[in-house]
């Protein structure tokens, strides 16, 4: 590979992953504000952060929307991505697109809408209300997840299982599902992530009560700077982390199995 | 081991679009114990008949019956049969004998009982140390036993083969059937075997069906199919064919596009009818230098010479027609490309259809 190549591409890894190098440090600065390089290490940060509901409470309130909205939108995305996949139906394009629509709509634009909606409904303020939206938001990964590996599924596994003399409800026990299940794993991890990160509708409809982490970071950073937001920051990009790291992993482990073909 | 069941089809239609028959009205009996080859091209029904036969697809008319029973209504998990999909379908996060042990768990066969059966069905198709593989850590030749042993395990009424040999190597391939072949014989079960491989179906079949469009064009035993084809669409997709045109002039003589007038073995054909005639390559000898055409003979002027080892292909030319002459590789003459030469037969060889 030719060296400017190298050096470009070394730069654009720097401007990439430049924003976690720098939060990161901070969280352990003594410095009093935000400020890089840190002038000395400390984990007061983190004591401080963990010792104040103000920050603990939207860690609990993000794992609970995060959970609920990955429940929902597999409940909900896993038999959208069975009927896309599988029956022809009339409309099915333009299913598929509504599905998929909240990629491509901005978010701040389905904030508002999610804001004025949801004031009718009561729904403003509440954790429900950020579960279905972030569920709204989550379905489209969880789509794209699973009819890609429902496309490149076998079916004549099921019908093999039919043949050996299993009923539907077996074969998809014993059959679909297990193959399917890392599809539907990523697709769950992706879901939560989705809502664990997401900042613009929570800011909109998350209140008091129900206020996540990212909204929390958001307004600590408008209000007072709070240097312990570094490590909600750094916290938030481990948490993300962890999910993906978990899921190479776990391909990791299957990938190392021994293989013998004769 | 069990006891074998008949096959019969009555009428099977199938049709996706009105009008159109993928499946043309299908009639077969199969003996109990009988091995059926269904051998066509693809798109000719033999895939979808037997996925009907497996109850993937429901008949759009015409009646199944397995034993005398009519098996329309039964659903493909209560029908008892197994099968063996072009791609193995194995099950890729159980081991191979968790696979050869499927069809018996769905039946509730206590373990014991399960794993004895598991582990004579391993045995059979020599795969017992390979029990805990997974399919992926299986060659393709092993993943197909284990496919074949899990279609069998449970003693089925009727096994189904859809091109199970298909995936494999050339070698495989005939080391494959020849297993098949012993394991028909020492279970004696009754199977359904389709390939669009003519010579697979002949090795292997009790009697081989020849599908063309949506309909069974001959059925009968391998030497049947092979030397009295019915049509000229089973002569010329079964093995390498001359296949001519003709015209009867009565006592078994015909008048050939090519070769003039020749004497045939269907000596009560009356005359003055237009005919196809048969000569397998294989039938014909060559002899170098041309002698004076006879009635069982003619000549040729040799365009191409195929050496394939055990055999030689020599294709000549006559009076603007292709002739395809095979030579065993030890009696082959010392003719060449551009060589005019004889050639002969027996007129008990020739087929008229």
């Amino acid at each position: 590979m030719a060296r400017s190549t190298v050096t470009l591409s070394l730069l654009i890894a720097i401007l990439l992953a430049g924003p976690m190098f720098i939060v990161v440090p901070m969280s352990f600065s003594t410095a009093p504000s935000l400020q890089f390089p840190p002038p000395g290490f400390w984990l007061g940060y983190y004591r401080h952060f963990f010792s104040d509901p103000n920050w603990t409470g939207p860690v609990v309130n993000s794992f609970l929307i995060g959970g609920g909205t990955m429940v929902l939108a597999m409940l909900l995305g896993v038999p959208a991505s069975f009927a896309l996949v599988r029956h022809q139906f009339r409309f099915r394009a333009l299913f598929r697109l509504l599905v998929l629509m909240p990629l491509i709509v901005p978010h701040i634009v389905m904030a508002l809408g999610y804001y004025s909606y949801f004031g009718l409904l009561g729904l403003v303020q509440s954790m429900t209300g950020v579960i279905l939206a972030h569920t709204c938001l989550s379905i489209p990964v969880v789509v794209l997840t699973v009819t890609s590996a429902l496309v490149n599924f076998d079916r004549r596994l099921e019908n093999a299982a039919a043949n050996l003399g299993a009923r539907p409800l077996t074969t998809f026990r014993l059959v679909t599902f297990p193959v399917l299940r890392p599809a539907f794993l990523v697709a769950a991890l992706f879901a939560f992530i989705h809502s664990f990160d997401e900042a613009v509708i929570a800011i909109f409809i998350s209140g008091r009560d129900s206020a996540t982490l990212p909204r929390q970071m958001f307004n600590s950073f408008q209000m007072e700077a709070d240097p312990a937001i570094s490590a909600a920051s750094s916290l938030l990009l481990a948490a993300v982390l962890a999910v993906i790291g978990m899921q190479l992993a776990a391909r990791l482990v299957r990938a190392r199995r021994p293989r013998h073909p004769a | 081991m069990n006891a074998a069941r008949s096959l019969t089809l009555r009428s099977i239609s199938k049709s996706y679009v009105a009008g159109q028959n993928v499946v043309d009205g299908i009639d077969l009996d199969v003996q109990p114990g009988e091995f059926v080859s269904f051998l066509g091209p693809s798109g000719s029904g033999k895939t979808t008949t037997l996925m009907m036969i497996a109850g993937f697809e429901r008949p759009t008319a015409g009646e199944i019956g397995i034993a005398g029973r009519t098996i329309d209504a039964v659903e493909p998990y209560d029908r008892n049969i197994g099968m063996v999909f072009q791609n193995y379908a194995l099950f890729p996060h159980m081991s191979a004998a968790q696979n050869v042990g499927f069809p018996l768990r769905m039946r509730r066969v206590p373990k014991a009982d399960a794993d004895r059966k598991v582990a004579a069905a391993l045995a059979m198709i020599g795969l017992s140390e390979f029990a805990a593989r997974k399919p992926a850590e299986l060659s393709g030749g092993q993943q197909q036993r284990v496919a074949l042993a899990r279609a069998l395990v449970f003693e089925p009424d009727l096994v189904l083969l859809d091109e199970p040999l298909g995936a494999l190597d050339k070698t495989l391939r005939e080391q494959m059937q020849i297993e098949l072949k012993r394991i028909h014989r020492e279970l004696g079960v009754t199977m359904i075997y389709v390939t669009h491989d003519q010579t697979e179906a002949m090795a292997m079949s009790d009697r081989i069906a020849v599908f063309s469009q949506g309909r069974i064009e001959q059925i009968g035993s391998p030497t049947e199919v092979y030397f009295t084809p019915r049509t000229s669409f089973v002569a010329s997709f079964v093995g390498d064919s001359n296949l001519l045109r003709g015209r009867t002039l009565g006592d078994g003589v015909v008048d050939v596009e090519c070769l003039g007038t020749i004497a045939t073995g269907a000596r009560d054909l009356p005359a003055g009818r237009d005919v196809s005639i048969l000569i397998r390559p294989e039938t014909i000898r060559i002899r170098p230098a041309a002698t004076a055409p006879s009635p069982t003979g003619s000549t040729m002027r040799i365009e191409e010479v195929v050496n394939y080892g055990e055999s030689y292909l020599v294709v000549g030319r006559k009076a603007g027609r292709d002739l395809r002459v095979r030579v065993p590789g030890i009696d082959m003459p010392p003719v060449a490309r551009g060589d005019d030469c004889t050639i002969e037969w027996d007129a008990a060889r020739v087929h008229v259809i």
